[in-house]
């Protein structure tokens, strides 16, 4: 009797089956070694002891200083409303804030 | 109620242009870009409010400063939130919301003082008056 064999590694189910497990392994060993890279790195003193690392950095500082002006500038006109409306012919009674 | 029509204009501007900047910042990538346009109009149209002698010209006026927050706002807090380490990104927000807090403090008693030198000429009497 006679057996068919498969022409090509490729037409062979176990061929497949090897190296989906393999690379699946191969992917959890490069995981793993990530991890232990990067728990490394935090244990170095160069991470802990960045100066920079709780600090707020320069454009955030930037962007609040920003803010200040423009919500104080905002603030300023609100006093004067009740006259602007009213020299535009409107009666002003109360206009809230943001 | 024409008051009412002004700030719901105002303020309903400035909520569907949050949703549509941050839509917009998210795509284009240029959140700096849209946060300096955002400013720079609500700076810029807030100088023309001492010129207005009409309702549609406040109506104008208001809605467009409201526009630039409405651009401004959501690309500004994903700047911050894309330029801090997520362990201090309330921090960061703590900050800025103080800062801005502070500009609502700063606004009124700089408003006072400008009125007292510019407008009263330092005369204590007339200002208290004002007060």
């Amino acid at each position: 009797m006679l057996k068919s064999t498969p022409q090509s590694p490729f037409q062979d189910p176990n061929f497949w089956v090897f190296h989906v497990k393999h690379s699946l392994n191969h992917s959890k060993a490069i995981l793993v070694l990530t991890k232990d890279m990067e728990n490394e790195f935090r244990s170095t003193e160069a991470y802990r002891g960045n100066p920079d690392k709780g600090k707020i950095p320069h454009n955030v500082i930037v962007l609040g200083i920003v803010s200040l002006f423009t919500d104080a500038a905002s603030e300023m006109i609100y006093p004067a409303y009740p006259h602007i409306y009213r020299c535009a012919g409107i009666w002003y009674s109360d206009t809230g804030s943001d | 109620m024409i008051l009412g029509v002004i700030e719901g204009v105002a303020e309903t501007t400035a909520a569907i242009l949050k949703l549509f900047s941050g839509i917009i910042s998210d795509k284009l990538r240029k959140r700096k870009l849209l946060v300096l346009i955002g400013y720079s109009i609500s700076s810029m149209i807030r100088t023309f409010t001492g010129l207005v002698s009409g309702a549609w010209q406040i109506v104008f006026v208001r809605m467009l400063d409201r526009v630039g927050k409405g651009i401004r706002s959501a690309p500004r807090d994903a700047l911050i939130a894309s330029s801090v380490d997520e362990s201090i990104r309330g921090k960061a927000y703590g900050f800025h919301r103080s800062m801005d807090h502070a500009g609502a403090v700063v606004g009124p008693f700089l408003a006072l003082f400008t009125l007292i030198i510019l407008v009263l000429g330092f005369n204590m009497k007339d200002t208290l008056l004002v007060l």
